[in-house]
């Protein structure tokens, strides 16, 4: 044996580090981490093929920055005895790393919410990592056979899956910056730890006689794969981070769209509420206005309607005194159609009135029986007209109100001048009553006849203003079409309303129910 | 014979309620204004007015029953207001003003007639 024989078979070689490559190996590591950590970043938010293709961008960033610090660190490890790589185990090694990787992330990925999944992921992670660092160990053919210290081998194994499972769930758990770089600067200490550990495990024993390796791939081929996984990766880092920027971008335009429309629309909204106020202040304006107007015409027109209907009537009296039939009949015409031009106007200036709360509510005391009689009295000639039967039935306990009379009576008299307007022949009754309701007195007066009736669909409407039942009634029986509404909103401002009971053909009972004492209703 | 004062400053107005009265057995007289009124009452002195509120010109008819009514010579003639308002507040103006009645235009003969009776017995004034 020669001394340079001796000196392989005694002794381990030296083996010393380039510092500048081992910093290299780290950042390789570190810059990989983070790239698959962002790429995984994005497996969560998306599905589909989409899904598939960040956790494959992941596990091969992760894969091949593992792969890519493994030989990057074996580049500056440095021992007096050339070595190459077999090429078939080295390609295994950087395959195994992408797949094992891609295991890890698709179990935590895909099934986030099962407590096994993690430790596990981290022990396949760590798993991936030590088989693609012995795979690359393996892949060494040099003049030196490698000893073994199994209590780092399992040391550096240990580094690997606690620091990888802490990693990911770091990455995991949550999204913020910080948390990626943490997750990054973990995964390094896992990947570089077990390596270095790894490294630490082995002794390279001189073989004897052995020959320096001639096949294989040497350094610079080594050199050059390591770059391209690193352009891989980095080619990747960029494709994240563009993706990055036009989220982002994006994010940022569609803030400044949400920005802006809330900015307009509060705008919008203070323009539209000056404008409203504005239209508010001009309709009640307008409302006044009409108030004002109505009164007006309404004594504008009640003049000359006035000497209508008066000279009419004197005609009338003078043509009865000539027996003068046929003047007569066209005299009666001009006399009704005016009286109808008169009940119009005062309805409308009544009707106007109460929605321009103008109405005012006199509160007199009133016995209840005055103003039923008071009531027929007005409404006894159209009684008789149609040949009606009137009759009155007091069943009040209570035999005074204190209401607005003048209200009180218009509306009786509405609804006692329909029902003999539109029963023939028939029966008209009166029938008043009272009842305890929230403390308080109140009266009922029912009006009842025998005549045409309701149909069911135009009682809902009946009380509307203008409107008539059909319009053959309207036709037939003349009237405003207001006496209904207005008698209702008269007996709404007593506190009070109308309610009706009908059928077609069978008559209507249409009752006005108010309190006896106006203050005490108003005050409950 | 009944006297009745009628003041009105529509001409139509006036002559249709005065004919129809008039065939009722009234006698008239008339006031276009209220200054005339206040002229012609102390001259005429009627049984019964029957006052138009709404004066063209010159003081209204709710100014001239103020006046009348100051006076003690014509105090005690009735007064009942004629109007083509129909507001509430009228009514209330009309009987402040020491007016017995009120009524709305265009004239109900039967209404009023009615009215100028009760009017007459609840003065006393009646000479029918």
């Amino acid at each position: 044996m020669s001394n340079f024989d001796m000196q392989y078979l005694s002794v381990p070689l030296t083996e010393t580090y380039q510092p500048e490559l081992v910093l290299l190996s780290l950042t390789v590591i570190f810059f990989a981490s983070f790239t698959a950590l962002t790429l995984a970043g994005r497996i969560e938010s998306s599905s589909g093929q989409t899904r598939m293709g960040w956790l494959l961008g992941a596990a091969i960033a992760l894969g091949g920055g593992i792969w890519s610090m493994h030989f990057v660190a074996m580049l500056a490890f440095d021992m007096d005895m050339p070595v190459r790589y077999a090429p078939g185990l080295t390609v295994i090694s950087f395959l195994v790393a992408i797949v094992v990787v891609a295991f890890g992330l698709l179990l935590v990925a895909f099934r986030p919410g099962e407590v096994y999944s993690l430790p596990v992921a981290g022990i396949i992670a760590g798993l991936g990592v030590s088989a693609m660092h012995y795979t690359g160990m393996a892949a060494m053919q040099m003049g030196a056979t490698i000893q073994w210290d199994a209590k780092l081998v399992a040391l550096s194994v240990l580094i690997g899956i606690a620091a990888s499972a802490a990693a990911l769930w770091l990455s995991f758990n949550s999204r913020t910056p910080g948390a990626k770089l943490g997750a990054s600067a973990l995964m390094t200490v896992a990947v570089a730890g077990m390596h270095y550990t790894g490294m630490a495990a082995a002794s390279y024993i001189p073989a004897h006689g052995a020959l320096a390796p001639t096949e294989g791939a040497s350094s610079e081929i080594l050199a050059v794969a390591v770059a391209s996984a690193s352009f891989v990766i980095l080619f990747l880092a960029l494709l994240a981070a563009m993706f990055d920027q036009t989220l982002a971008k994006r994010a940022q335009a569609e803030a400044l769209r949400l920005r802006n429309m809330n900015e307009k629309l509060e705008g919008m909204v203070a323009e539209r509420t000056i404008e409203l106020l504005k239209a508010k202040h001009v309709a009640e304006r307008a409302s006044t206005a009409k108030t004002d107007f109505l009164a007006s015409m309404s004594h504008e027109l009640r003049t000359p309607l006035n000497a209508v209907i008066g000279y009419s009537e004197i005609l009338m009296e003078e043509a009865e005194e000539r027996d003068d039939g046929s003047a007569r009949g066209d005299l009666e015409k001009i006399h009704t159609a005016g009286k109808h031009i008169l009940a119009l106007i005062n309805d409308i200036l009544d009707l106007s009135k109460i929605e321009a709360g103008k109405m005012d509510v006199a509160v007199e005391r009133v016995q209840l029986k005055d103003l039923i009689d008071d009531s027929l009295t007005v409404c006894r000639r159209l009684l008789e007209d149609n040949n009606n039967h009137c009759t009155v039935e007091h069943r009040s306990r209570v035999t005074h109100l204190d209401t607005d009379a003048t209200k009180l009576r218009q509306a009786v008299i509405n609804l006692l001048g329909n029902a003999a307007k539109f029963t023939k022949n028939g029966e008209v009754s009166i029938e008043t009553c009272s009842v305890r309701r929230d403390e308080a007195d109140w009266i009922e007066i029912a009006v009842r006849d025998t005549g045409i009736g309701i149909a069911p669909e135009f009682q809902a409407d009946i009380f509307e203003d203008f409107h008539r039942g059909d319009s053959n009634t309207a036709r037939h029986h003349g009237g405003t079409g207001l006496g209904l509404a207005l008698s209702r909103r008269l007996v709404r401002l007593l506190g009070g309303d109308i309610t009706l009971v009908s059928a077609s053909g069978k008559g209507a009972i249409f009752t006005i129910a108010v309190p006896a004492q106006i203050q005490n209703a108003v005050a409950s | 014979m009944t006297k009745l004062l009628i003041v009105e400053d529509n001409a139509f107005n006036r002559d249709m309620l005065g004919r129809r009265l008039q065939k009722r057995g009234f006698d008239l007289c008339y006031a276009e204004t209220g200054e005339a009124a206040l002229d012609v009452v102390p001259r005429e002195m009627p049984d019964l007015i029957l006052m138009d509120i709404g004066l063209g010109s010159g003081i209204d008819g709710l100014e001239t029953t103020r006046r009348l009514k100051a006076v003690p010579q014509t105090a005690a003639i009735p007064v009942i207001a004629l109007t083509a308002h129909a507001l509430a507040t009228d009514r209330e103006r009309s009987l402040d003003a020491g007016c017995v009645d009120y009524d709305t235009k265009p004239v109900d003969l039967t209404r009023l007639l009615a009215k100028i009776e009760a009017a007459f017995k609840s003065t006393g004034t009646s000479k029918a």
